[in-house]
């Protein structure tokens, strides 16, 4: 094992031990594929949406801002993971009504913010060509839509391309709720 | 690797830890060396490989052992790290965003990732060869003649079928042949 793969490993425990900690059940699941390379069966994903279940989709990607929201039940800033990046390299925050703030301090600090966000369902991208350095980034979903019978769901994410969702639910990144400088 | 597997009712955070490491042992080299092929800094190699776990930390939960190996699951991680990166890149020669370094290296480390860039130097003319080839053809023929990776573990990596990549595969070997006759 090389010098450069001891350290990184050092820096990943020393960084993200409570997630790797937190996630015993998925590792498992990973330690025993990676012993997998040439015997297990590709199969298309069952939960690959149609075209119609996409479009639907793209209506809980609103309905996962709420979600998240109440996930996100107090003002929560993270301490990002790398080495380099400054204690207050981005936050989240709860506005209370229907909209997180995701403020974020630094461009290289977007991908520790989107591990943090994953355990919300949710992943920030940066549109491209914002010159401000310091941004705050609201999600573009306002609207809150209700369910047909009313209320709201309780547990709708919207994940990564590799993401299985809580519940069986739709996977889509998202796409169509990139958030926002506005300033 | 697989006898040391813990059952599902064993998961302990000590054990996710030892059992990520292993993962990560068996697969960081591969990893490293997908962007060695890619970058000609030792910073930046350091530094997508720590993306690439980073981001596998954090979508830890996302993985679906149905759907390919560990392997495949990170490389394509990777090529999204990548793809990132690359984005980064853009904004950064247009001016509108510095590119910050992640890892602080010491000279020990920057010397083996620069022997690493040096020893992937075939692969990286192997890739500009390729230089005008759909992207998906290219990236097939990286990850199972270059990378190692199964087919079946390429398609996994891609988002494709088998069949889709071994199509690509074949479509990438013959111009390559055919583009070697020629010279």
């Amino acid at each position: 094992m090389s010098t450069f793969e001891d350290n990184l490993w050092s820096r990943l425990v020393a960084d993200h031990d409570d997630q790797i900690s937190h996630a015993a059940e998925a590792i498992a699941a990973l330690a025993a594929a990676s012993g997998e390379s040439s015997g297990s069966r590709w199969r298309p994903s069952k939960r690959r949406p149609s075209r119609g279940q996409r479009v639907l989709a793209s209506t809980a990607v609103c309905i996962a801002c709420l979600a998240s929201a109440i996930l996100v039940a107090h003002t929560t800033t993270h301490s990002p993971t790398a080495p380099g990046i400054s204690q207050a390299a981005f936050a989240v925050k709860d506005n209370h009504d229907g909209t997180l703030t995701i403020t974020l301090h630094k461009r290289s600090a977007l991908a520790t913010l989107n591990a943090s966000l994953v355990r919300y369902g949710l992943k920030a991208r940066l549109p491209r060509g914002v010159a401000a350095r310091t941004l705050a980034l609201t999600a573009n979903c306002l609207k809150v839509p209700t369910l047909p019978g009313g209320g709201h769901p309780a547990a709708v994410a919207v994940g990564s391309p590799h993401a299985p969702l809580p519940g069986n639910l739709p996977s889509r990144p998202l796409k169509n709720c990139d958030l926002h400088a506005t300033s | 690797m697989s006898g040391s597997l813990p059952g599902r009712g064993e998961c302990s955070p000590g054990r996710a830890v030892r059992d990520f490491e292993v993962v990560y042992r068996a697969n960081v080299a591969g990893v490293a060396s997908f962007f060695a092929r890619r970058c000609a800094e030792p910073q930046e190699v350091a530094d997508l490989t720590s993306e690439t776990f980073v981001q596998a930390i954090g979508s830890l939960g996302s993985f679906d052992p149905r759907r390919g190996t560990a392997r495949a699951w990170l490389f394509g991680i990777a090529r999204h790290v990548y793809a990132q990166h690359c984005g980064r890149l853009t904004l950064a020669h247009s001016g509108v965003v510095a590119l910050a370094s992640g890892l602080r290296l010491d000279d020990g480390e920057v010397e083996e990732l620069a022997a690493r860039i040096d020893a992937q130097g075939l692969g990286r003319e192997l890739l500009t060869q390729l230089d005008g080839l759909p992207e998906l053809e290219r990236v097939a023929l990286e990850l199972v003649d270059l990378a190692g990776l199964t087919p079946r573990e390429a398609a996994s990596a891609l988002g494709i079928a088998p069949g889709a990549l071994r199509v690509r595969l074949f479509r990438a070997r013959r111009r390559l042949r055919t583009g070697k006759e020629k010279r």
